[in-house]
């Protein structure tokens, strides 16, 4: 008997481990919640200050992507971004497993000031009341109210309310197509028609062109629908959850209206001209076979700033725009005649509930919302990323590396201007901005993704017929409480 | 007076329960609070930062009517429960393989080649495998050399109907050789008289196997496989890496959710109520695994 005490405690112990990874710290939850209500509709309301004149004192960050690239950086970027501040900012930068290190901190009490968090993430943390409102600080702001763009305000103000400032100005997605290929192919990308068929025959022409069979014209992150807005645009479906006239959710994308688009996409995949891959890989396998040593295929959506990536990668290994150029286009046309591009989520730096200096928190924030914060947050340390004067700045060779991107390629501030020149094709990406627009912030992204990419590829494969597979993807989503219809 | 006894026995003993204190508040500070910590929550609406409420066992409910996490369960079992097998067997298999190598070069060469894929974080064996089945992947390549250029490639991590055979193969291509390493360990002990004796009495090779070196291992395939069944609910590395939207319907098991619902959506209460019936369950599939094997007997 006592050796099946035994045995049934040591199976306890084994199994404490997948508790003691969901496990908080409830004492220390308790004491950080001073002054928080229970009701997780309230949340803690920041006391505002007019303004930061007053701000003084140590500002303890975490952070996924602001930062130095390694500890010498890191500590070179604290120190500048404490000097500009006037305060003593600390920015703790886990290595990986970024949620979970946030989960875990926050949930044991940690005391920091600023936390970065994805737009998902930010809807969730708020549901729970693990944030501050600060709207009130927010409107004192001259730079804040000033600085950015109101719609970015409007895009994170959940009941009236807002609980952080910005980390970067979200850029959107495009298609990205391989100009050198297409020129091979006799194509001239400006012709292209935004239609099903003006896109079918490119990526026709595409294929027909090359002796490569590995070679497939087009590659998307079809696991995830990710980036499929530029083609659903032909039916006018925004990605996303959007909420209908009677304030119900539902997902354009599951709706019998976009079947004509999924069957597109299952004739592309009949004819050979979406990869198979598509179904299984991520975005970095998708960035690899559109990279210049690579080029297994050539045409994706991805963010604008990829085209410029991917240029100015080939560049550096010696190749000129005849040998490899990443060109793009705003899409299919909507039924308006227009175009419509996914925006990125807002990525966040959020004050938790239990912050010890508000104040201190959103000076940082204001800081990031000027020039020089956006130099900082790009370009990186003067000294360390790039030397010079104004208007005659050269970038070092480790700044060369780190391509202007400190946790903001593109800063929040609306009138920025760029120290270095965007790599070449960044300005083409970026002047189809203005039809860009973000999805409805969910808790539940991650389940958007996964049913919506599941139902999509079983259609594309022929596994169900698009109307039932798009039936199924609806009582799903319903299921999981994405949606509502 | 009994009370007595126990306290002269204490008092006696004392300088061992002095060494033994670092071992039990290892385990109290580390496994049995958290464990009791993680079921106080699962009993609760937690909030990261803030007080929790206590919603009675409206989480545990969630869990129990959830078809997302039925079908996890049954997930968990397929994919734990296959591996486990194939991989036990798999494993023994090469331990009777290699103690039938005489050479020792070949055999250290053999077990090492078996033993390193266990070294590998599922990070590496995840994606060579990803790539290996990909549709320009080795695997295809093969195919196509048989099918010529009517193949047409197939993504086999988006298959359905392989998720589940991927899961488990690869699952226990990691761990065989590990299992092989401990089955051997007993059958180097054995006595080799017992195999002179079997042969002049004119065994064969097979017949030797079948009733020496098999019976003599029974008790350590018993604690290998107690072992193993407190492990068939807790696999999550592999399906973290190898896992997509395409086949999550057949590989999502408990402790991916668990992961989904604690740490992405910060749903702590449900997550920690699945993960106190995760260590439910395995308490009583290895309560049951050892009445299968009468476990006991070994030490009897």
């Amino acid at each position: 008997m006592q050796k099946r005490w035994l045995a049934a405690g040591m199976a306890g112990v084994m199994a404490a481990g997948v508790l003691a990874g969901c496990g908080g710290s409830t004492s220390q939850a308790t004491t950080s919640a001073a002054g928080t209500s229970s009701s997780s509709s309230t949340t803690k309301i920041a006391e505002t200050t007019k303004g930061t004149a007053k701000a003084s004192g140590s500002v303890k960050i975490l952070s996924n992507v602001t930062g130095g690239k390694d500890d010498e950086e890191m500590a070179l970027f604290e120190k500048a971004l404490s000097e500009a501040t006037g305060l003593d900012v600390t920015i703790d930068k886990p290595a990986s497993d970024y949620d979970k290190v946030l989960m875990q901190k926050l949930g044991a009490g940690s005391d920091y000031d600023l936390v970065y968090v994805t737009a998902s993430q930010y809807a969730s943390l708020v549901d729970q009341g693990a944030l501050l409102d600060i709207t009130s600080y927010v409107n004192n702001s001259d730079i804040l109210t000033n600085n950015i763009d109101p719609q970015e305000w409007k895009d994170i103000t959940i009941d009236g309310k807002v609980y952080a400032g910005f980390n970067k100005k979200e850029v959107h997605r495009a298609v990205h197509i391989n100009n050198t290929l297409l020129k091979k192919a006799g194509v001239d990308y400006k012709t292209v028609e935004p239609t099903f068929d003006g896109y079918y025959n490119m990526l026709k022409a595409l294929k027909d062109s090359s002796d490569d069979p590995e070679f497939y014209p087009l590659d998307e992150v079809m696991s995830q629908a990710w980036d499929l807005q530029p083609f659903f645009a032909a039916v006018g479906a925004k990605e996303g959850v959007v909420i209908d006239d009677n304030g119900k959710k539902y997902a354009p994308y599951a709706e019998d209206s976009a079947a004509p688009v999924w069957e597109w996409f299952k004739k592309l995949y009949d004819d050979g001209l979406l990869d198979p891959g598509s179904f299984v890989d991520k975005t970095k396998d998708m960035r690899a076979k559109m990279e210049a040593s690579s080029q297994k295929t050539a045409v994706t959506a991805d963010w604008a700033a990829w085209v410029g990536l991917h240029n100015s990668n080939a560049q550096a290994a010696g190749l000129t725009t005849d040998d490899y150029e990443i060109v793009s286009l705003p899409g299919l046309q909507t039924p308006d005649g227009t175009y419509m591009l996914g925006k990125g989520a807002a990525s966040l730096f959020a004050v938790p509930a239990n912050a010890k200096n508000v104040d201190g928190a959103i000076k940082v924030l204001e800081y990031f919302a000027t020039q020089e914060g956006g130099n900082l947050l790009s370009s990186g340390i003067e000294g360390y990323d790039y030397t010079g004067t104004e208007g005659n700045y050269t970038q070092t060779e480790i700044g060369k590396k780190h391509g202007n991107d400190h946790g903001a390629p593109f800063p929040i501030y609306k009138d920025y201007k760029p120290l270095f020149p965007y790599a070449t094709g960044i300005e083409e990406a970026m002047s189809y901005a203005k039809y860009a627009a973000i999805d409805t912030i969910i808790p539940n992204e991650s389940d958007f993704k996964e049913i919506v990419g599941k139902w999509g590829i079983r259609i594309i494969k022929g596994e169900v017929f698009t109307t039932e597979g798009l039936q199924s993807m609806r009582d799903e989503l319903v299921e999981r409480g994405v949606t509502e219809r | 007076m009994k009370n007595k006894n126990l306290w002269k026995k204490v008092k006696r003993f004392r300088s061992i329960y002095i060494l033994l204190i670092p071992v039990i508040a290892y385990f109290v500070v580390f496994s049995y609070y958290p464990l009791i910590l993680g079921i106080v929550k699962s009993f609760q609406k937690v909030k990261l930062l803030g007080n929790s409420e206590f919603v009675g066992i409206d989480n545990y409910v969630t869990v129990f009517t959830g078809s997302q996490y039925h079908q996890a369960f049954v997930n968990s079992l397929i994919v734990g429960g296959g591996t486990f097998i194939f991989q036990f067997f798999w494993g023994l298999i090469i331990a009777l393989v290699l103690n039938e190598i005489r050479n020792k070069i070949a055999r250290s060469s053999f077990q090492t080649v078996t033993f390193i894929p266990y070294l590998l974080s599922w990070s590496v064996v995840g994606g060579l495998w990803i790539t290996i089945l990909s549709p320009t992947g080795m695997i295809n390549g093969f195919l196509q050399l048989f099918q010529g250029s009517s193949f047409t490639p197939a993504a086999f991590m988006a298959e359905e109907k392989y998720a589940r055979f991927i899961m488990i193969f690869t699952g226990a291509w990691k761990g065989a050789g590990y299992f092989a390493a401990l089955f051997m360990a007993s059958i180097v002990s054995i006595d080799t008289s017992l195999y002179e004796a079997a042969r002049i009495d004119g065994a064969t090779r097979i017949q030797q196997i079948r009733y020496i070196t098999i019976p003599v291992i029974v008790p350590t395939m018993k604690v290998v496989a107690v072992l193993s069944v407190m492990g068939i609910l807790r696999n999550f590395d592999q399906i973290f890496v190898m896992m997509n939207a395409t086949i999550s319907d057949k590989v999502k098991n408990l402790l991916y959710l668990i992961y989904e619902q604690g740490i992405l959506k910060f749903n702590v209460g449900e997550a920690t109520a699945a993960a106190t019936l995760v260590l439910v369950a395995t308490l009583l599939i290895t309560q049951v695994v050892r009445k299968l094997l009468h476990y006991d007997q070994i030490y009897e």
